[in-house]
């Protein structure tokens, strides 16, 4: 353990000694100042460009760094033959291995604290304030509601719900665990989708009411639709909904915004939403987890620049262990291909599902592509800066769910590694 | 008497490179069969390719032997305990060249698990046993190949090493460090350690080994002490202090036709190389 870290402290002194990373970073701010500069409609867009900019310069910085970091610092001590040295002593191999990964990790990390200091400081200035991205509860259950106040229960792996029926229907969810209401309330996000259901009708919105109980004891208290909302303001106690299509899910731009009073909240955090169609001729699709949400404080900017560069981390620890692998074994040039080949692989996994999709494709080949997209991991599975710059906050469980797929990669890689190794004669 | 375990032993030990496919391709060492005793400075002997850096790398358990057994204070070369009472100086310097001469100290003493104060200690000692004070805390990549090489030295040290293997220590160094290594060598004998010296400089293997094994393309030619392998029994040197011209004569007389040489003795050009030296630093001082 104790040569474990020793590794761990040498790989990170040689980072922050070596020159390269400082070529990186300067890319990386470059990157930054080009997301500032980009042209777009409105302030709320620039900022946007701004945060997409920032997460994307330290994603540069993270992935480019860690595929060479660690193959670099494990050729050198292969071909120069310092590991000879090292392997005399009494320090594992796994030891090393996971030294050298660390060593790399901990440099990122460094680098990501430091990229998003900067990132919300350069925003921060431009814009004389920074976006405040919002934590998001989601309803736990939900459920039918007819006209005549009858429940249905909706199947657990039901993720879309159409309201079609007559007017007076609707859907009823229930939110635990939210936060204590300030005098104000809690602010409560709502989007669907609205279509006509006559084809030959344009029909784009839908009016419904909203209202929020403690309770289903409770008598509903009607919510109106906050004076920042977006849109969606119509007559008292009614709402009017815009279609959304279900990959719009900007905080500011593509959700209805109301307020629930606090007396509507139970003590224990509980919260029933109901929402009654007041117009029979839209059909309204809406979902459990992103039709419904309610808000709160996410963390600031910095917080959740640093959560999302963690979440990088786990892709920048997965593709540092892969370039192991290959360090072990092959040339520093070898390495750096694989690691950036892995990296595109799993970020263009989308074009196989298309693929998949749309083409005809003989069997084997089928196979092939079926088994790549269970092998190689997918990095475009937490959009993080997308997530961000349409004002989500980057939970805690996200990072660990990051974590949690990427790490069995990395621990595999890292065996592998291991094995290679192990097996290697100096 | 009890007898003691050896530090060192190899029993046929051999080692063949193969190819890719797993096919023979050289012999480095074959049936390599020494011991090696507690406190005695052993030198292992050879032309360049004749096996001495393999027969190292196995007893330091890098290489897997092909055949036969090694085993380090009796057990497994691999074995990391055994690591722990190791120092090994290899045949060159491999040192990180971003580090100054303390932290790679420092590095390798951590890689022991020794703590911080011992560190600091026997960092202070050993670099100013090997002169480099005045440079320790210059990066390595500043160093020359002399001042690395007494920095590998030390470092092969840090962990106060029951045995100690030397490949080739006096490589790189001018006349004045090799002799300060053979003293070393000496000294760490005198403290009771075990000192596998591998050179094919044959003059210092023989001013500083007890017994040795002579090596060539893999295979051991001769093992023994120094004085029982050079012995010569068809001759007899006889040295005589401030002899006159009468005397000499008694002698060439007394000899007759067993007489080989009667001249005087010359001196070795190191210790003559040195003591004009250290008279040059002294003359030195003693302007300044």
């Amino acid at each position: 353990m104790k040569g474990l870290v020793a590794v761990a402290r040498l790989g990170l002194k040689e980072a922050l000694r070596a020159r390269l990373w400082l070529a990186f970073v300067a890319a990386g701010v470059v990157l930054m100042g080009l997301g500032l500069r980009l042209g777009a409609v409105d302030e709320g867009a620039r900022l946007k460009l701004a945060v997409v900019g920032v997460m994307g310069a330290m994603g540069f910085v993270v992935i480019l760094l860690a595929i060479l970091a660690g193959a670099q610092q494990i050729r050198r001590d292969l071909d120069a033959r310092v590991a000879f040295l090292l392997f005399s002593k009494p320090l594992s191999r796994l030891g090393y291995l996971v030294g050298r990964w660390l060593g790399v990790m901990i440099g990122l990390l460094i680098g990501i604290l430091a990229l998003a200091a900067v990132g919300t400081g350069v925003i921060a200035l431009t814009f004389d304030r920074t976006p405040e991205p919002a934590a998001v509860v989601t309803p736990s259950t939900w459920e039918r509601v007819s006209a005549l106040g009858e429940r249905t229960p909706i199947a657990t792996d039901a993720q879309r719900q159409s309201l079609t029926g007559p007017v007076g229907d609707g859907i009823r969810w229930t939110l635990t665990n939210l936060p204590s209401a300030s005098p104000e309330g809690i602010p409560l996000l709502v989007k669907a989708m609205v279509r006509g259901t006559d084809p030959t009708v344009m029909v784009d919105e839908c009016l419904v009411s909203i209202d929020a109980a403690p309770s289903l004891d409770a008598s509903p208290l009607v919510l109106t639709v906050d004076s920042d909302s977006p849109y969606g303001g119509s007559l008292p106690g009614q709402v009017l909904l815009r279609h959304r299509d279900v990959n719009r899910d900007d905080h500011r731009q593509d959700f209805v915004r109301l307020l629930i009073p606090p007396a509507a909240v139970a003590p224990d955090g509980t919260c029933l939403i109901r929402l009654t169609r007041l117009d029979a001729r839209p059909l309204v699709v809406l979902t459990k987890d992103t039709s419904v949400m309610v808000t709160g404080d996410g963390g600031g900017l910095y917080v959740n620049l640093v959560r999302g560069g963690l979440v990088l981390l786990a892709v920048a620890g997965l593709l540092a262990s892969a370039t192991l692998v290959v360090a072990v074994v092959a040339h520093l040039g070898v390495s750096l291909l694989a690691g950036l080949t892995l990296y595109f692989a799993g970020s263009l996994l989308w074009t196989l599902q298309e693929a998949l999709i749309y083409e005809r494709l003989s069997a084997p080949v089928r196979r092939l592509m079926e088994l790549a997209l269970v092998l190689v991991p997918d990095f475009d599975r937490f959009t993080v800066a997308a997530r961000l710059a349409a004002g989500h906050g980057i939970p805690w469980s996200v990072v660990g769910e990051a974590w949690l797929a990427y790490g069995c990669y990395t621990v595999v890689f890292l065996a592998v590694a291991w094995i290679m190794l192990v097996r290697k004669e100096f | 008497m009890a007898i003691q375990t050896p530090v060192l032993r190899t029993v046929g030990l051999g080692k063949t490179y193969t190819d890719f496919w797993g096919r023979p391709r050289l012999a480095a060492l074959k049936d390599l069969t020494v011991e090696v005793r507690p406190g005695e400075v052993f030198g292992l002997l050879g032309p360049n390719g004749s096996g001495k850096t393999t027969t190292i790398k196995l007893l330091l358990g890098l290489l897997r032997p092909t055949s036969g057994d090694a085993f380090v204070f009796g057990c497994d070369p691999g074995d990391r305990v055994v690591k722990q009472r190791i120092g090994y100086l290899p045949e060159e310097t491999y040192l990180y060249k971003f580090l100054t001469a303390d932290e790679t100290m420092s590095f390798f003493g951590r890689l022991f698990g020794l703590d911080e104060a011992t560190i600091r200690t026997r960092s202070d000692t050993l670099i100013r046993m090997v002169g480099l004070e005045h440079a320790r805390r210059r990066h390595l990549g500043e160093y020359s190949k002399g001042m690395a090489r007494r920095l590998g030295l030390a470092q092969s040290l840090i962990n106060d090493p029951d045995l100690v293997i030397l490949d080739e220590p006096t490589s790189g160094l001018d006349p004045i460090g090799s002799a300060e290594v053979k003293d070393l060598i000496v000294r760490l004998k005198q403290s009771g350690k075990t000192v596998l010296l591998c050179s094919h400089l044959l003059a210092d293997v023989e001013d500083v080994c007890d017994r040795i094994a002579i090596l060539h393309q893999g295979s051991l030619l001769e093992v023994g002490s120094v004085d029982e392998l050079l012995r010569n029994d068809d001759r007899q040197v006889v040295e005589l202090r401030a002899p006159d011209a009468a005397v000499l004569e008694a002698v060439r007389s007394a000899a007759g036709d067993h007489l080989v040489s009667v001249a005087p003795p010359r001196e070795r050009l190191e210790s003559h190389f040195r003591r004009i030296i250290a008279a040059a630093g002294s003359q030195g001082t003693s302007r300044s």
